[in-house]
């Protein structure tokens, strides 16, 4: 199993700021393997996301002000995402940050909100975009193979 | 005068060097003379070898003995310093090894000797004397083969520098693969043992797929929930699109001067003009035509 071109337009149309396309495609997949690649191309996407922002030698005052950051564009956003749970998920990609504790349905809903935070800020081109999604991809598939 | 040469006669003849002549002794090798002025330096007497020599002129007697001597006082031979000398040394104690020092230096008999230091470093060599002496292989071997269960270095001493060994009698089954030794090598990692050998080998991918995206299979739902607060956190920094309208206020026209200006005279005259060129065209026209033009027929044309 890998992740297949119609997945990476999908999340492509989301992170292009295409919403209605991105859900368009999104309804598209539908069987349980293609979810489960789909679900590892946002994640490996979000690992790489952050390993660009932050990486090894950041500090951890710049994951708060960016929880913080992020929470404060509206009420719904502060809402949904839990500052602590979202720092150290974001630390836990480029740590040894356990999030074991943290359970499935919230670790999806920090992935897709976290995710457009981190690529909004990065004001990539298209082809600066289809290069990370490159590398995400290739994460994925590690993966999934 | 007479007293002069009378003495120079006297010396003359009885040609006794005198034993406080400076001059003669630097021309003559200074002998070891006794109390009442007489050499008492034999031929067989053994020379001094370098290393005498050496020693003597280190020792402050000597030298005090040599300006004694050029003073005229000859109280002792350098023979007889060297003689002292050597007495002197075989009645000094024997050196001291450092065990005797140490136990010494414990019963506060030397105390003028030793300063702290120098107890310092007593201490720790009865601490090494202390130390058992360390075994050889041969012997590690064959306490293992009898059963014993001998106490390791470290054990016994509580050093933390040596290396804690655990022996264990083990079934073949229970050692380690490829272990045939006579006394073996290790025994057979145990399964948490074998889970952290495997987590401390594993690629960071791998590690970020165990963190991450386990008990994740089906992001889609969440994705569609929430797209709408996706997009607003995606474009929450980058500026609007399109042009913003802003209200600039036009600069009021000025104020025509007072009196006309040359572009309105002329408009003026030329509009005067046409009046006049129409009226007088319409005045050589019958009334009734006139009137006709006034009700939009025209009929010359």
């Amino acid at each position: 199993m890998a992740v297949s071109d119609a997945q990476v337009a999908t999340l492509r149309a989301q992170l292009a700021g295409r919403v209605d396309e991105h859900l368009h495609l999104l309804g598209q997949i539908e069987s349980a393997p293609d979810r489960q690649a789909y679900s590892a191309l946002v994640v490996a996407s979000f690992c790489e996301a952050v390993e660009r922002r932050f990486g090894q030698d950041s500090d951890a005052s710049e994951v708060v002000d960016f929880v913080a950051d992020v929470r404060a564009t509206s009420e719904a956003a502060t809402r949904k995402i839990d500052p602590r749970t979202a720092e150290r998920l974001i630390k836990a990609v480029y740590t040894d940050e356990d999030v074991s504790d943290v359970g499935a349905d919230q670790k999806k809903d920090l992935y897709v909100l976290l995710l457009p935070a981190l690529i909004g800020d990065e004001q990539f081109s298209g082809a600066e975009l289809d290069e990370f999604l490159g590398h995400s991809r290739h994460l994925a598939d590690q993966w999934l193979s | 005068m007479d007293e002069l040469y009378g003495r120079d006669m006297d010396a003359g003849g009885d040609r006794q060097e005198p034993t406080a002549d400076a001059t003669s002794q630097t021309d003559r090798p200074s002998h070891p003379v006794d109390e009442n002025g007489q050499e008492n330096w034999t031929e067989d007497a053994e020379p001094l070898t370098r290393g005498e020599y050496a020693d003597q002129m280190r020792q402050g007697p000597a030298v005090e003995e040599t300006e004694s001597a050029s003073d005229g006082h000859h109280d002792g031979t350098h023979l007889q310093a060297i003689e002292e000398e050597n007495q002197t040394r075989e009645q000094l104690p024997e050196p001291r090894t450092r065990q005797e020092i140490a136990e010494e230096t414990d019963h506060g008999e030397s105390a003028d000797l030793h300063n702290d230091q120098a107890a310092d470093l007593d201490g720790q060599i009865a601490e090494q004397d202390k130390l058992p002496e360390p075994r050889s292989r041969q012997e590690i071997a064959d306490e293992t083969r009898s059963g014993a269960d001998p106490p390791t270095r470290g054990e016994s001493q509580g050093d933390q520098s040596y290396l804690h060994v655990t022996v264990v009698e083990a079934d073949t089954a229970d050692r380690t693969l490829g272990d045939t030794t006579p006394t073996g090598i290790g025994l057979k990692p145990t399964g948490e043992q074998l889970r952290e050998m495997e987590n401390e080998e594993l690629s960071k991918p791998e590690k970020l797929r165990r963190k991450l995206l386990e008990g994740v299979d089906d992001i889609n739902d969440a994705a569609r929930d929430n797209a709408s607060l996706g997009q607003d956190l995606l474009t929450r920094h980058q500026p609007p699109i399109g042009h913003a309208m802003t209200e600039v206020p036009h600069p009021l026209p000025a104020a025509p001067p007072d009196g006309g200006a040359a572009p309105d005279i002329t408009s003026a005259g030329l509009v005067a003009g046409v009046l006049l060129v129409e009226a007088t065209r319409l005045s050589r026209e019958p009334l009734h035509r006139i009137a006709e033009a006034a009700k939009g027929h025209w009929p010359w044309r």
